[in-house]
């Protein structure tokens, strides 16, 4: 083991990538990333503004100077701290305090990592006495297709292609149905028309009675907006196509019947499975006295899982936690027709625990190396 | 060394790689769907927190299969209008059919098409007067109702064009205020209102009626 340490702190490339100028360099850019972002955000927006400084390898400032983003730059970080503790660090009893620390804040990258790679954030709205097992994503779209099963409404097997990076000509296959989907044209952000446009010559499929989508600009508010995509929809069995046009959202699937069997297909936000069912049995809400202003509100919900039921509350200081899911009170609203429903914003994060374990080890660390200071202090004096 | 070397190059390019995500899911879906999804009308006195109509929240009703093959006829009724001359027009998206602004005064007027009923004439008023800080007993209401222009455009729709202002007299133009009419034809309930400080609207009025009377319904 030491003799393979000594030949990894020999070797150049390490040498090189533990320089403490990569760390002044990588600390530098981390504090211009995180001012230039927090300016930008309020032009673009936070999403926009996330996504181009802190969730990218590189973009191009002013439109054409490559800059690294915040994922290169803590990469780099990375990287270099596992070369410093394999190059400079000296493993000695005296100093067993700073290589917990050392270990706590790679941990801390890890589990960063870990978080970005792993964490679902989606949300579920009920009306009361809805029940559902899934939550929907707030930025990331897909198309979904299932077969209607007049004998079993409330349940269905739904197969889906995430439609983010969707692009002309990409096709979409459904073997359990013999189905296939072509993009012809899709816009992440559209205008939905009740009417059709004189040069618009082909007739599409559509569930609303929406004729015509034109590409729009994109929001910087990115949950508002609404893509659309032109598709051919092909049955490999028959060969018979059909040109099928979905808008987000929609209230209502569009149908097709292909010998005696009707398929649904929709483009909606991204669904992500709960391992179990939530009811919404009753939202709850207090004003404050003489005002609309809601002062409290709280959804009473049952949770089904594996047969078993189980009644409880979510409001807005304690949400429910089931394995690395947890669900918050987020938000509700009241329709027209005095329905109310509740939003629940719903997270999964099975490394949820690694920040407070990275935590733990950094204060062990400190709390190590500080008394041995203090005993070695002690020591000296007597 | 040089082996080593290369494997601690692939090793960090490979850390910082991921797969794509393009494979296809599966999931199985649970949906119950609550029995208070089917159309009804707002009970009375009940007076909604915010106007959901207007951040597309709304539910048409219940789902309904339309069944589609090629050439199909088309399902919807479709609204046409002549918008005054300085107003500029926003399309719509779903449930708002269109959206005007007015280059002279500081208002926004929407166009929103719900299925069925709605909630009722009463009910709506009694939300929009939630909306801009009023309230009216039941015989006031049916006072208002009564009291307000009532119009017909050439193809006979009838409807009544509430001015909210009328109820504002002891309150600044700087207050905010509405105009709108409702009407229902085949199934469905169209929403014009109008909305702004209660100076802009007022100045607004001949050209929010001037609307009002030029919309058709067409069939396709």
């Amino acid at each position: 083991m030491i003799s393979f340490r000594r030949r990894l702190q020999k070797n150049k490339i390490i040498q090189s990538l533990a320089s403490i100028r990569i760390t002044v360099v990588c600390l530098t850019l981390l504090f211009i990333l995180t001012f230039w972002g927090t300016v930008a955000q309020v032009q673009q927006g936070l999403y926009f503004a996330q996504q181009k400084f802190f969730f990218s390898w590189m973009f191009l400032a002013s439109g054409f100077v490559p800059f690294p983003g915040a994922k290169a730059v803590l990469f780099v970080l990375f990287i270099n701290l596992i070369c410093v503790s394999i190059v400079r660090f000296v493993y000695r009893k005296e100093n067993i305090g700073i290589l917990i620390i050392h270990l706590g804040l790679l941990s801390y990258f890890v589990s960063a990592y870990i978080t970005y790679k792993v964490v679902k954030e989606s949300n579920m709205m009920l009306l009361e006495q809805e029940a559902s097992n899934v939550s929907k994503a707030y930025h990331d779209w897909e198309i979904a297709l299932w077969a209607q099963d007049d004998l079993n409404p409330q349940k269905r097997r739904v197969y889906a292609y995430d439609t983010n990076q969707a692009k002309s000509n990409d096709v979409f296959d459904f073997p359990a149905y013999h189905l296939v989907l072509e993009i012809k044209d899709y816009y992440p952000s559209a205008q939905a028309y009740l009417s059709r446009a004189e040069k618009e010559t082909v007739d599409y499929l559509n569930g609303s009675g929406i004729k015509q989508v034109t590409k729009i600009a994109p929001s910087k508010e990115p949950e508002k907006n609404r893509p659309a995509v032109l598709l051919t929809l092909k049955d490999t069995a028959s060969n018979k196509t059909w040109p099928v046009l979905l808008y987000g959202d929609e209230t209502h699937p569009t149908q097709i019947k292909i010998e005696r069997k009707v398929y649904n297909l929709v483009l909606r936000r991204k669904a992500y499975q709960l391992p179990f069912t939530l009811r919404l049995d009753d939202f709850k809400m207090e004003t404050h006295p003489g005002t609309q202003t809601a002062r409290s509100y709280e959804s009473h919900v049952t949770i089904e899982h594996d047969g078993l039921k189980r009644s409880t509350v979510i409001s807005m200081n304690k949400p429910l936690r089931f394995k690395d899911w947890t669900l918050y009170q987020a938000s509700y609203s009241i329709d027209a027709r005095g329905r109310e429903y509740s939003t629940l914003a719903v997270v999964q994060n099975w490394g949820q625990i690694l920040p407070y374990i990275s935590s733990l080890l950094t204060f062990l660390g400190l709390s190590i190396h500080f008394l041995f200071m203090a005993v070695v202090r002690k020591n000296k004096k007597t | 060394m040089r082996y080593m070397n290369i494997a601690i190059l692939l090793l960090i390019f490979a850390a910082g790689c991921g797969p794509k995500d393009s494979a296809m899911r599966e999931y199985d879906e649970v949906s119950i769907e609550s029995p208070l999804a089917s159309p009804k009308s707002l009970p009375e006195g009940n007076l909604t927190k915010e106007d959901v109509m207007d951040s597309m929240t709304m539910e048409i009703g219940p789902l309904q299969p339309i069944s589609r093959d090629m050439g199909s006829e088309a399902l919807d009724v479709s609204l046409s209008w002549q918008k005054p001359q300085h107003w500029s027009e926003e399309p719509g998206q779903g449930m708002r059919i269109a959206t005007f602004r007015s280059d002279d005064n500081p208002i926004e007027c929407s166009i929103v098409s719900l299925g069925g009923m709605a909630g009722g004439l009463e009910a709506n008023i009694k939300r929009w007067l939630g909306q801009i800080g009023l309230e009216l007993d039941d015989d006031q209401l049916k006072e208002f109702i009564t009291s307000q222009e009532k119009l017909t455009t050439k193809d006979g729709i009838k409807m009544a064009l509430l001015n909210f202002t009328a109820l504002q007299n002891d309150l600044g133009g700087e207050s905010p205020s509405m105009i709108a009419t409702i009407l229902e034809k085949d199934n469905k309930t169209i929403f014009i209102k109008m909305t702004g400080s209660k100076e802009s609207v007022l100045k607004e009025y001949e050209a929010f009626k001037s609307l009002c009377l030029s919309l058709k319904l067409n069939h396709d």
